[in-house]
């Protein structure tokens, strides 16, 4: 569905230098901390930015060269961007019926009902977690194909974010071959909603992996300075020195809990692995 | 077109946010219609006032980063740069409709008969300086922002009025027989039949070179 392959941009001191894949059907998630490129890698795939190098195909064409008809198949949600705060639910809904021939205001309607957005009161008098249902709303009720979430979730409660993932785990089961690209600082969002991950920091992607990879077999082993030394150093990924020794990020857990009885082993988070793949240092 | 159509839509929907503008104009010519002031003054007024409209709906349209976001529908940025010329010549022509009805009612109040062909010439003038300055807003804001644009679009105006005071003041000094029949000439080209025509080219090329010209801007624009 979307094709990045070593793109390039440079801000100052900030450069990308990022390939992903968003292949059919699936989800997959895009994590890293404040900073780390995310946003700039949705800009780049949305046109909004341009590269210096590289290049990014959506639905097989140069996302340069996507007609009009392709563009109605994508839905964007924009971390820091939306329609103007001075119009009104039924505004929106008026502005987005005529320019996308697939929405469907019914559907967009009666979300709006569901979760109790007031239809007549300015998008400036919102809070900021009805800000972000909206934009999602807007981006569920035109048949994409595709749809491109920066932080979907900002902004919102508890109970709204699992609301919302429930709202696109019923999108992605609509249509075997729907796709969606997402990012969220709250890696729990992603842990339960995407086929793979994807990692970046300071503008490049330094882990890629199946989400129930990463679950199963991605832990952490805590360890002295001792048994540090003495284990096969041939399954970990980074270490980091702490007070009583050594915390490790491995790929094989269950091979150091079979094999090593005497050391903590954790499964791992995703916060857990992104600390220690940001913080820690290669092995 | 549909993308057009849907860009003008959303610039409809402001219209409650410059309802108290539109107002402002009911007031003025409320006021100007019954002590008498000159249409012409009025006429002017009017005009200048509707072409700094689409520069209001670009600022708008750059609120909450709501520039980037409408990139990222099925719009192009060149559509998105013809629909701000389409609703700015639509309002134009409204105006100038206004205007002429506006005359007509003064001229009514005033006792006198209407002079039809005067107020049409008054407002193919208003609308070309209406058109310029349209023109010229849409590329300046896209350039640098509505609140800046605005700042630069007066700063603009003032140094070609500068100019041209400053080059007929020279003339004057050191040619008069140039100043006069440049002055001439430029009488003569609004004059009489030759006003429309001379009008229709003006607006032709500063609409054209205006257009591109935005359209580069836009297509230069990173969000």
């Amino acid at each position: 569905m979307i094709k990045v392959n070593q793109i390039e941009k440079n801000y100052g001191k900030f450069h990308l230098n990022c390939t992903m894949e968003v292949p059919d059907g699936c989800v997959t998630g895009l994590i890293g901390e404040n900073g780390a490129g995310k946003s700039t890698v949705f800009k780049a795939i949305e046109n909004l930015i341009f590269l210096d190098g590289g290049s990014i195909e959506v639905f097989g064409k140069p996302h340069t060269e996507l007609n009009a008809k392709d563009r109605e198949q994508i839905a964007i949600v924009l971390s820091d961007a939306t329609f103007s705060n001075v119009y009104t639910i039924k505004d929106v809904a008026r502005i987005m019926g005529s320019v996308y021939p697939d929405f469907d205001k019914k559907k967009f309607m009666g979300l709006v009902e569901r979760f109790r957005l007031p239809k007549n009161q300015k998008v400036k008098e919102f809070s900021t977690g009805m800000k972000a249902k909206l934009k999602l709303f807007l981006a569920l009720c035109h048949k994409a194909r595709l749809l491109i979430l920066d932080e979907p979730t900002a902004g919102m409660d508890v109970v709204a974010r699992d609301e919302v993932l429930t709202l696109l785990r019923e999108y992605m089961e609509e249509d075997e071959h729907r796709s969606i690209l997402i990012s969220s600082h709250i890696s729990g969002d992603l842990e339960g909603f995407c086929d793979e991950i994807y990692m970046i920091h300071e503008g490049k992607i330094i882990l890629h992996e199946d989400t129930d990879q990463l679950l199963g077999t991605y832990g952490v082993l805590k360890m002295t300075e001792e048994q540090y030394r003495k284990i096969d150093h041939s399954h970990l990924l980074r270490r980091r020195k702490e007070i009583y020794g050594y915390s490790c990020l491995t790929d094989e857990i269950h091979y150091y809990a079979e094999n090593y009885p005497g050391i903590t082993v954790e499964k791992g988070s995703i916060d857990e692995i992104i600390m220690l793949m940001v913080k820690g240092e290669a092995v | 077109m549909k993308g057009i159509r849907g860009l003008l839509i959303k610039d409809l929907c402001l219209m409650g946010e410059i309802r108290k503008l539109l107002l402002i104009i009911l007031f003025v010519t409320a006021i100007f219609i019954f002590n008498g002031t000159s249409s012409t003054f009025l006429t002017g007024y009017i005009m200048i006032i509707i072409a700094f409209l689409v520069g209001m709906t670009i600022s708008y349209d750059e609120m909450n980063n709501g520039l980037a976001f409408l990139m990222t529908l099925p719009v192009t940025r060149r559509q998105y740069v013809a629909e701000k010329f389409i609703c700015g010549l639509l309002s134009l022509f409204l105006g100038f409709v206004y205007t002429m009805v506006v005359a007509v009612i003064q001229s009514m109040i005033g006792n006198s008969a209407p002079d039809l062909k005067e107020s049409i010439m008054t407002a193919v003038l208003f609308a070309v300086i209406g058109v310029i300055v349209l023109s010229f807003s849409i590329a300046i804001d896209l350039k640098f922002g509505a609140e800046k644009g605005r700042v630069m679009l007066l700063l603009g105006f003032m140094v070609i009025f500068f100019l041209f005071y400053m080059g007929v003041a020279f003339l004057e000094r050191n040619f008069p027989e140039k100043k006069e029949a440049f002055l001439q000439w430029f009488n003569t080209i609004f004059e009489g039949s030759k006003i429309y025509p001379v009008c229709a080219v003006i607006c032709a090329v500063v609409l054209l070179l205006s257009f591109f010209a935005s359209c580069r801007i836009l297509e230069k624009k990173e969000f």
